[in-house]
C-alpha cells in the first residue's frame, strides 16, 4: 500500500507506515532540519497520507533547479514560465522601487533591469529596503545584494547612472514593463514622457499620490492608456507634514508589483 | 466637433460634477489648450497629456472623436 505525500513541494509515492527519518533517507540524506505539515519534527513520527514534508541542509542554498522547482509548484508551469521569459525594468530604487524588485525576484522573474543614481542614506531606511549596514553603499549595489539573497537566480542588470531623456531607451529598452519609481515630480514627468515616445513595445506603470497614511483602497490603478498605468490616488503629494510612508508605499509598491505581473501575463488590458 | 475629455485625480475636480469623463463639444480647430481652459484647468497643472492614448501637448490641435486624457504628476516614491 502506498500514499502521496509532498516532499520539498514535489508530489511523491511512498509506502505506508513510513518515518519521516525514512523520508529523509530516501529523498535528502544530509536533512539536518525536518519539518513536518509545518513543525519541525524529530524523525521518529509516523507519516499520512497528505502530509506535507520540507528537508532542509542548514545553511545550504538550494540550487537553480530545486528553486526553480519549488517556483513551478507554487505558481504552476504555466505562469512561472512567463514570468521567467519576462523583463521588468525598475526605474529608481527608492521607497516603491527596492520593493518592486525584490517583488519580482522573489516570484522568478527572468531579468530585471535597475536604474538608479543615488546612495543609501538613514532616512532612506524609513521605507525603502534597504539595512544599517548598507548605509554609505550604492543604491544599485546595496540592492542587487539583497536580491541574491533572496533569489541568486534571477538576472540582474544594474545602471548606476542618473536617467535623462537621452539614455532611457538604451537602459529599458528591452523591457516588458518599466516600473517608474522616482520621488520627485520633474523626473516621473521625464521618464513616462520619454518612454511613452521612445520605448512604445513598453508597457509603464508608474506612481502619484501615495504619501501620508490615507486608508489602503484609496491607492487605486489608473488606466490612462493601453500601454500607460497609474497607480496611486492622483491626490495626496509628498510634502512637509505630509511624508512618505512604508505601510502606504508598500501597498503602492506591491500594487506596481502586482500589476506587472498581470500585464506578463496577458491577464490586465 | 465631440472631444472625450478624461481627467485623472485631482484633475477630475475641473468636470462637471466630478466625473472622470465627459463629452464635449468643441469648436473645429480646438487644442488640447483650448479644451483645458474650457474646463478652467490652469494651463499649469496637467503634466501628462495624451491625445488618442498618444501623448501630446497642449497646443495638438484636436479632431472629431479624438479622446482627450490627461493626469497630474505628484511627488512621492
Amino acid at each position: 500500500m502506498t500514499i502521496q505525500i509532498l516532499v520539498n513541494e514535489r508530489e511523491v509515492e511512498v509506502s505506508t507506515g513510513i518515518t519521516l527519518d525514512a523520508v529523509r533517507a530516501a529523498f535528502k540524506p544530509g536533512a539536518d532540519l525536518l519539518v513536518l505539515n509545518g513543525h519541525v519534527g524529530d524523525g521518529g513520527e509516523s507519516i499520512a497520507d497528505g502530509d506535507e514534508i520540507v528537508l532542509l541542509q542548514r545553511g545550504e542554498v538550494p540550487d537553480a533547479h530545486e528553486l526553480e522547482n519549488l517556483l513551478v509548484a507554487r505558481h504552476t508551469p504555466g505562469i512561472h514560465g512567463k514570468v521567467k521569459a519576462s523583463r521588468v525594468g525598475v526605474a529608481g530604487l527608492g521607497g516603491l522601487g527596492s520593493q518592486v524588485a525584490i517583488a519580482m525576484a522573489r516570484m522568478g522573474i527572468g531579468r530585471l533591469v535597475l536604474a538608479d543614481f543615488d546612495v543609501v542614506v538613514p532616512s532612506n531606511l524609513n521605507r525603502q529596503q534597504y539595512f544599517v549596514d548598507q548605509i554609505g553603499m550604492r543604491k544599485v549595489d546595496a540592492l542587487s545584494e539583497t536580491l541574491r539573497r533572496v533569489n541568486p537566480y534571477v538576472a540582474i542588470e544594474t545602471h548606476d547612472l542618473k536617467l535623462a531623456p537621452g539614455n532611457i531607451h538604451e537602459v529599458f529598452g528591452s523591457c516588458d514593463v518599466l516600473v517608474e519609481a522616482f520621488d520627485r515630480a520633474d523626473q516621473k514627468e521625464m521618464l513616462i514622457t520619454t518612454a511613452l515616445d521612445r520605448l512604445p513595445d513598453t508597457r509603464i506603470i508608474a506612481a502619484s499620490g501615495l504619501a501620508g497614511h490615507e486608508p489602503s483602497e484609496t491607492i487605486g490603478i489608473h488606466r490612462i492608456s493601453p500601454r500607460l498605468f497609474v497607480v496611486g490616488d492622483l491626490q495626496t503629494e509628498a510634502r512637509p507634514g505630509t511624508g512618505l510612508m512604508a505601510p502606504r508605499v508598500g501597498v503602492a509598491a506591491h500594487t506596481q508589483a502586482n500589476l506587472a505581473l498581470r500585464l506578463l501575463l496577458g491577464e490586465e488590458e | 466637433m465631440v472631444i472625450t475629455v478624461k481627467l485623472f485625480g485631482n484633475l477630475r475636480n475641473y468636470l462637471p460634477e466630478g466625473k472622470m469623463v465627459c463629452r464635449t463639444e468643441a469648436a473645429d480647430g480646438s487644442t488640447v489648450g483650448d479644451v483645458l481652459d474650457h474646463f478652467g484647468v490652469p494651463r499649469d497643472k496637467p503634466r501628462i497629456i495624451l491625445v488618442n492614448s498618444y501623448r501630446s501637448q497642449v497646443v495638438h490641435v484636436l479632431e472629431d472623436g479624438d479622446v482627450l486624457a490627461a493626469f497630474q504628476v505628484l511627488p512621492g516614491g
